[in-house]
């Protein structure tokens, strides 16, 4: 096991951030005022009663949009190790493999566009 | 016992460095978007405490902590407090990587700019998480905005950072602010205006911040993913987005701008003008544009950033390699 | 520094299992992905502890920003909350199977550990981003291109599936 500079401060930076957040919390419970009653633990509506209840389903294309954004992000991934050595390589072979890479990648941009997936419908049924 | 090693002593003043930078940054960012917002409404913005109001971000910060912490019946407990501790947890992270001068930065990170984008995405779990576990539906509502927003621009971000990668050869920030030189026409904005547009107007989106601050917007979501948090909840989803912002504008300075480069002054100095000035630019769109509706947002993100992305993306490829035959 | 590895081992250890017990026993769907989420992060400590930084970065960048955004849509098409349908207790003979399913596959994956003699030894090897970059674009460019062609046919699929449904209605 190896345990770099980088992991060090990486852990003492979340730390760092944890305390960071938790202090003005904990001070805030500790100082600040505890009213109750009432209807103060009402969710927000615009002061209107609130109607059933507040965690309902998402529509399906949120689901496909995140899963748009995984497929694009994955392909990404791979293109940063391409980046660090696409300078330093010869020939023109390292861009047709870039090119057919991206072109792959704008086919899947051609194809959902038409299909309609970049269109947010107007009225979901 | 040994001596303290270099590094942990390096470590700890730059993590002590960055917390205050962030608490002063939260304050100052404050100030200047209140008065900049009440100038453009032809208001004078805060003037009554202190000179020009400067204390007014203080008082704020301090009745913030006075208020009640309050969650609402139903509501989540553990996820509802978790939810603003992560919007801020990696935020002192993100400022490890940054290159303020030449050797100024905590570590020479050789992956920099990936962990800076890596851990940026803890943003989007903790907006998530506010705005389910809140049991409201503007909450929610604001929290499914906001989501499917952060993960859209995303991808045009990467994109336009990795076309910058591409001619750097680097993912080392400090490295590519290293081969811009002096003057402004030796930085890659000139050589990448294309990427620089697509990564400022995804940075907008990222952030949350007006015109696409749908999360949050107030004329149909009360407060959107934070409407149920009070007091010092809302405090630090606050200052969260602030930090974020700094970050945003200081990686567009590292890579577009040339960094600490700059005739003169010296570099640190440049740094922070630069940064500054590109804050202020997010601060005077905010209060300029209209906010786009959800479906123009992902109309601009998928049908023109992304597009666009990747053909600059392929176009830098393609003039890298010629430019090394020609 | 030897000392501190084996303490972040530990660790990490720790919320990976800790973890992954929330993910499994939580009653609220949303928790249990808090719980997955805890858990990708230790394994992203694990990574870099075995020096694969750039490994442990895309595990956050991935898994933790983009597969559980993933999750939290897919669980928002269910009732996630406590109450909803999906919060009823499994009966007993289900737990039962589970466990077993559990206990054979981790006891003979313990067994295999504990008694053959370890491949490798030592401290592993950082690979750099860069090799990592030139095993792309040379040796292995095939697998460079089929990986975008299969992100294609996947992300082709799920959007056909989704949209016939919703077409057809």
């Amino acid at each position: 096991m190896v345990f770099s500079w980088l992991h060090l401060a990486i852990i003492l930076f979340l730390i760092g951030g944890l305390l960071f957040a938790g202090g003005p919390l904990i001070l805030s419970y500790l100082v600040a005022p505890r009213a109750r009653g009432g209807d103060m633990g009402m969710p927000y509506e615009c002061g209107m009663r609130p109607y059933g209840g507040s965690w309902t389903r998402f529509g399906i294309n949120y689901y496909v949009y995140a899963l748009l954004f995984l497929a694009f992000d994955v392909d990404v991934l791979y293109l940063f190790p391409v980046a660090t050595v696409y300078r330093a390589t010869e020939g023109w072979l390292p861009f047709l493999e870039m090119f057919i890479f991206l072109f792959v990648l704008a086919l899947a941009i051609i194809y959902f566009w038409a299909k309609g997936v970049f269109t947010w419908p107007r009225k979901v049924s | 016992m040994n001596a303290i090693p270099a590094e942990l002593l390096r470590i700890i003043i730059g993590l002590v460095a960055i917390a205050v930078s962030v608490g002063l940054i939260g304050l100052v960012m404050v100030w200047v978007e209140r008065k900049v917002a009440g100038h453009i409404q032809r208001r004078p913005g805060p003037y009554e405490v202190g000179p020009n109001g400067l204390i007014q971000p203080l008082c704020d910060a301090l009745k913030l902590v006075g208020k009640q912490l309050f969650m609402p019946k139903g509501a989540d407990p553990i996820l509802f407090w978790l939810a603003p501790v992560l919007a801020f947890l990696p935020v002192l992270l993100l400022f490890l990587p940054l290159p303020v001068g030449d050797g100024l930065q905590t570590l020479d990170v050789n992956l920099g700019l990936l962990l800076i984008l890596a851990f940026s995405g803890l943003a989007v779990l903790s907006v998530l998480l506010a705005g389910w576990a809140s049991n409201n539906k503007y909450g929610l509502l604001g929290a499914a905005r906001g989501v499917a927003q952060a993960v859209a621009y995303e991808i045009p971000l990467l994109l336009s950072v990795l076309a910058v990668s591409f001619v750097a050869g680097s993912l080392d920030l400090a490295h590519v602010v290293k081969l811009q030189g002096t003057w402004p026409w030796n930085w890659n904005i000139m050589t990448q205006p294309l990427a620089f547009l697509i990564y400022i107007v995804s940075a907008l989106g990222e952030t949350n911040r007006a015109p696409f601050d749908l999360p949050e917007a107030e004329s149909e979501l009360t407060a959107g993913f934070h409407t149920e948090y009070s007091g010092m909840g809302f405090g630090l989803f606050f200052l969260a987005e602030y930090a974020n912002m700094v970050v945003v504008c200081s990686v567009a300075t590292a890579l577009f701008l040339g960094g600490w480069h700059g005739p003169v002054l010296p570099g640190p100095v440049w740094f922070v003008l630069k940064v500054s000035a590109l804050m202020l630019l997010m601060v005077f769109v905010r209060w300029t544009y209209p906010r786009v509706r959800f479906d123009q947002l992902l109309v601009i993100n998928w049908k023109w950033l992304l597009p666009l992305a990747v053909a600059n993306l392929l176009l830098t490829a393609f003039f890298v390699k010629l430019a090394q035959f020609a | 520094m030897e000392n501190m590895a084996k303490i972040v081992f530990g660790f990490y250890t720790l919320i990976i299992l800790g973890g992954s017990l929330v993910a499994v026993g939580a009653k609220s769907l949303v928790r249990a992905m808090v719980g997955l989420i805890a858990t990708l992060l230790g394994v992203a400590g694990m990574y870099m502890l075995l020096n694969a930084q750039f490994m442990a970065l895309m595990q956050i960048l991935i898994y933790v920003g983009a597969v559980c955004v993933l999750i939290f849509f897919a669980i928002m098409l269910t009732r996630a909350d406590a109450g909803g349908e999906e919060a009823a207790s499994a009966p007993l003979r289900q737990n039962l199977l589970a466990l077993t399913a559990v206990l054979s596959v981790g006891g003979i994956l313990g067994w295999l550990v504990l008694t053959r003699p370890l491949a490798t030894t030592g401290v592993p090897v950082e690979v750099s981003i860069e090799k990592l970059g030139l095993g792309l674009l040379g040796p292995y460019g095939l697998a460079f291109e089929l990986i975008s062609v299969v992100l294609l046919v996947s992300m082709a699929g799920a959007v056909l599936l989704a949209w016939e449904r919703r077409n057809g209605k």
